[in-house]
C-alpha cells in the first residue's frame, strides 16, 4: 500500500458520524478511492500534473495549536465587510467567525446541521458530486466539516460571504478534506469568497469539493482566491456548479501562491439564457504548478458561456489549462466562447494548454483560442525609450496583462487586494 | 547643450549590411532632415540611434554631447535625452497615457537626481503640454495608443515629445499618414518645442513637412550613405526631381 493510502486509512479511523451523514454512509466513497488509487501520468487527465509529493508529506487532519484571532485580520480583504465563517484544519471555527445566519440567508457549518430541518440541503447535499473524480470521493469519504449556505428567494446579499480555509501546520503537515454546499433560490443574488491560508513550518494539503446550485434568475459570484506559501501550500480545489433558467454563474480563480494549486471548475448549463462567466488568471514560478481543468456543459438551447483564462509561468513553473467545452445535441443557439492566454518568461517555464471542443449540436457560436507567447518587444522598446528602465518596463506590462481579469471584478476591495499582491510579485 | 556627432556608421541586422557609413554632425539647436528612396536605411538609422536590440552595429560611433552612446541601453539613452518619434507608435492596452508618462517623466528625472514630480505639478505639465497638440484631456485617461486614428498617434508622440523635454529628436516619418490638418498640428507642436537649443533630425518621405518645420540642412540618405546634403532648397528641389538624378540610387538595401 502507498504511503498515501497508509496515511487516508488513519484518517479514516478518525472520521465521525455526521448528523447529516452517518460514517458507514461514506465507506463506499472510501473504496472506491482506494480501489481507484491515486491517479498517475498515464491518466489523461493527470498527464501533465505529478502528484507524486502526496506520498512524500506524512500528513494527518491534525488539531493544530490555537490559532490567534489577531491573525486574521492580516488575511482578510481589509475594508470590505463581510460575513466571514473561518475553518482551521477543516473544521468550523466558532471563533474566529463572524457572521449572521437568518431565514433568507442560512450559513450553517456541517457539524451543525440537521439534515431533515433544510428542505433545499437534502435535495442537494452530494448531488453534483456522485459520480465524480477521485479527489472528490476521498472527499465525501473523509471531510471534516463544511459549509451549507442557502439563499431564500428574491434574496439579494449585500455582504460578501466570506470562506477562509486555515491550515494549522505548525505542529506536523496537515490535510484538509472540506465541503460547501451553496443553493441559490430564485432571483438570489450573492458573492462568495474562498480562500486559503496556511500557517507553520510544515506542507498543507487542502481538497476542496463545492457544490453550487443557481435556481432560476439567481446571480452568482464565486471568487477562488489562491495566494498562500509557495513552497508548502499544496490545493485541490474542485467546483461543481449547475445553472437553471436565466441564472447567471460568475467564477473568478486567482491562483498566485502556491506550490502545487489544482483546480477543477465544471459548469452545467440546465437552463435556458444561462450564463456562465470563467474568469482565470495564474502567476507561477519558483518550482510551483499551476492546473486549471474547467468543463462546460451546454444543455439546453440558448445558452452562453464566457471563459477566459490567462497567466504568466516563470522560472521551473508549470501552467497547465486544459479546457472542456461540451454543446449538447439539443443545446441549439448555444454561444460559447474560450479564450486562454499565456506570457512564459523563462526556457526551463512550461505551459500545455489543450482546449477540447465537442460540439453535437448544428446552430451554434463557438469559439476558441489559445495562444502563447513572451513579452511584446516592440511595446518593450518603446516604453525603454521614454526612459522607463528594462526590468519595471517588463513588469508594467506583465501587469497589465493581469490587471485584465481584474477590472472585471466588480468589489473595488478585492480589486485593490488583488492588485496589490500582482504589483508585490511583479515588483511595481 | 546638445551636439551629435554621426561617424563612419556601419550597421546590419540579420547578417544584412543596412548602413555602409554614415557620416552627420548636428550642432546645438540644428535642424537636419534626411530623405531618400524607401530602403534607403533611414528608418534603420532612427532605431539605431535610440537603441533597438534588433541593429548591430558593426563599426563607427554616435556621440551626443562627445560621449559615445552605443555602449548604453535604450532607457539610459532617453535618459540623456535622446527621443525617437516613432513611425509606428506602439499600443499598449492597459497602461493610460497618463500613467505612462508619469513613469516616464520621473525616471528621467531619477537618472538626472531629481525629486519625482509631484501630482498636482505633473497634472499641470500634462494638461499644458497637450494643448501643444490641441489633445483633448479625455486622451490621456486612455491606454497609450490603443485604437488610436493614424493622426492620434502621431500628435500622441508629439505630446511625449513635449513632455519629456528631450535634447536630440528623431522624427521618424511622423508625417506619414497625416492629412493636412493633422500635419499642421503636428508641425505646430513641434515649432512650439523646438527652443533653439534642441537638435533634430527629421526623417521624410515630402517636402510638405519641412515647408512647416524649415531645416538647416538637408541630407539625401541612399544606398545606406549621405549621398548629398544641401540646404533647406534642396527638399523642395527633390520634390520635383525625384532621386534618380543623384545616381546612387539603385543598390538599395532593406529597411
Amino acid at each position: 500500500m502507498s504511503k498515501f493510502l497508509t496515511n487516508i486509512e488513519k484518517e479514516w479511523d478518525s472520521v465521525v458520524d455526521f448528523p447529516i451523514e452517518s460514517k458507514p454512509e461514506r465507506l463506499a466513497y472510501l473504496e472506491d478511492f482506494k480501489q481507484k488509487g491515486l491517479p498517475t501520468r498515464r491518466d489523461e487527465d493527470w498527464k501533465y500534473t505529478n502528484i507524486g509529493f502526496l506520498n512524500k508529506i506524512n500528513f494527518s487532519s491534525g488539531n493544530g495549536s490555537k490559532i490567534n484571532s489577531e491573525l486574521i485580520s492580516g488575511i482578510i480583504i481589509s475594508d470590505l465587510d463581510v460575513h466571514l465563517v473561518v475553518l482551521v484544519n477543516g473544521k468550523f471555527s466558532e471563533d474566529l467567525s463572524q457572521f449572521e445566519s437568518n431565514e433568507n440567508l442560512k450559513i450553517i457549518p456541517f457539524s451543525k446541521l440537521k439534515k431533515d430541518n433544510h428542505r433545499r440541503f437534502k435535495e442537494n447535499f452530494g448531488k453534483m458530486t456522485e459520480g465524480g473524480h477521485r479527489f472528490e470521493n476521498l472527499n465525501r469519504a473523509l471531510f471534516s466539516d463544511g459549509l451549507f449556505v442557502e439563499l431564500g428567494g428574491n434574496y439579494k446579499a449585500e455582504k460578501t460571504i466570506h470562506i477562509l480555509n486555515i491550515a494549522n501546520c505548525k505542529d506536523s503537515p496537515v490535510i484538509i478534506n472540506h465541503r460547501n454546499l451553496i443553493v441559490a433560490g430564485e432571483c438570489s443574488n450573492v458573492k462568495i469568497i474562498n480562500s486559503y491560508y496556511s500557517i507553520g513550518a510544515f506542507e498543507s494539503i487542502f481538497n476542496t469539493s463545492s457544490e453550487i446550485n443557481l435556481d432560476n434568475s439567481a446571480n452568482l459570484t464565486y471568487y477562488n482566491l489562491q495566494n498562500d506559501d509557495q513552497d508548502l501550500s499544496h490545493i485541490f480545489n474542485t467546483t461543481r456548479s449547475q445553472l437553471a433558467k436565466n441564472s447567471i454563474f460568475s467564477d473568478f480563480t486567482f491562483s498566485l501562491g502556491g506550490k502545487f494549486i489544482r483546480n477543477e471548475l465544471s459548469c452545467r448549463l440546465i437552463g435556458e439564457q444561462s450564463l456562465a462567466n470563467l474568469y482565470g488568471l495564474y502567476l507561477a514560478d519558483q518550482n510551483s504548478l499551476v492546473d486549471n481543468h474547467t468543463f462546460v456543459a451546454h444543455e439546453v438551447p440558448n445558452s452562453t458561456s464566457n471563459e477566459f483564462y490567462k497567466g504568466i509561468i516563470d522560472d521551473r513553473a508549470k501552467g497547465i489549462f486544459n479546457g472542456r467545452v461540451l454543446v449538447k445535441k439539443d443545446a441549439q443557439k448555444t454561444n460559447a466562447t474560450q479564450q486562454n492566454r499565456n506570457i512564459v518568461l523563462s526556457d526551463k517555464a512550461q505551459i500545455n494548454t489543450k482546449p477540447e471542443l465537442e460540439i453535437y449540436a448544428d446552430d451554434v457560436k463557438c469559439s476558441h483560442g489559445a495562444t502563447t507567447g513572451v513579452i511584446d518587444q516592440d511595446a518593450l522598446f518603446y516604453m525603454r525609450q521614454r526612459g522607463i528602465p528594462l526590468a519595471k518596463a517588463r513588469s508594467l506590462l506583465m501587469f497589465t496583462f493581469c490587471y485584465e481579469t481584474i477590472e472585471k471584478i466588480d468589489i473595488e476591495q478585492i480589486k485593490e487586494y488583488l492588485t496589490k499582491i500582482i504589483k508585490k510579485r511583479l515588483n511595481i | 547643450m546638445s551636439s551629435v556627432k554621426i561617424e563612419n556608421l556601419h550597421a546590419s541586422v540579420g547578417g544584412v549590411e543596412i548602413l555602409n557609413g554614415v557620416d552627420l554632425e548636428i550642432n546645438d539647436g540644428e535642424i537636419h532632415a534626411i530623405m531618400g528612396p524607401n530602403g534607403s536605411g533611414k528608418s534603420t538609422l532612427a532605431s539605431l540611434i535610440a537603441g533597438h536590440p534588433d541593429y548591430e552595429v558593426t563599426s563607427g560611433s554616435i556621440l551626443l554631447d562627445g560621449q559615445d552612446v552605443l555602449e548604453l541601453e535604450p532607457e539610459q539613452r532617453a535618459q540623456k535625452g535622446i527621443f525617437l518619434a516613432f513611425q509606428y507608435p506602439v499600443e499598449i492596452p492597459g497602461v493610460s497615457n497618463a500613467n505612462f508618462m508619469k513613469q516616464s517623466v520621473n525616471d528621467i528625472r531619477k537618472a538626472k537626481g531629481l525629486e519625482p514630480l509631484k501630482a498636482g505639478e505633473f497634472l499641470k505639465l500634462m494638461k499644458e503640454k497637450a494643448k501643444f497638440v490641441e489633445m483633448d484631456k479625455s486622451f490621456l485617461k486612455r491606454s497609450v495608443n490603443d485604437g488610436f486614428s493614424g493622426g492620434e498617434k502621431k500628435r500622441n508622440e508629439v505630446f511625449q515629445m513635449a513632455m519629456l523635454d528631450p535634447e536630440f529628436i528623431i522624427m521618424d516619418e511622423t508625417d506619414s499618414g497625416l492629412d493636412i490638418d493633422a500635419l499642421r498640428i503636428v508641425a505646430n507642436g513641434v515649432n512650439k518645442i523646438k527652443d533653439g537649443k534642441k537638435s533634430f533630425i527629421i526623417i521624410t518621405h515630402y517636402q510638405r513637412l519641412l515647408e512647416y518645420i524649415v531645416p538647416d540642412f538637408v541630407h539625401v540618405l541612399s544606398g545606406g550613405k549621405i549621398i548629398k546634403s544641401g540646404g533647406s532648397e534642396l527638399a523642395l528641389e527633390l520634390e520635383e526631381r525625384g532621386y534618380d538624378w543623384l545616381g546612387e540610387t539603385n543598390d538599395e538595401v532593406v529597411a
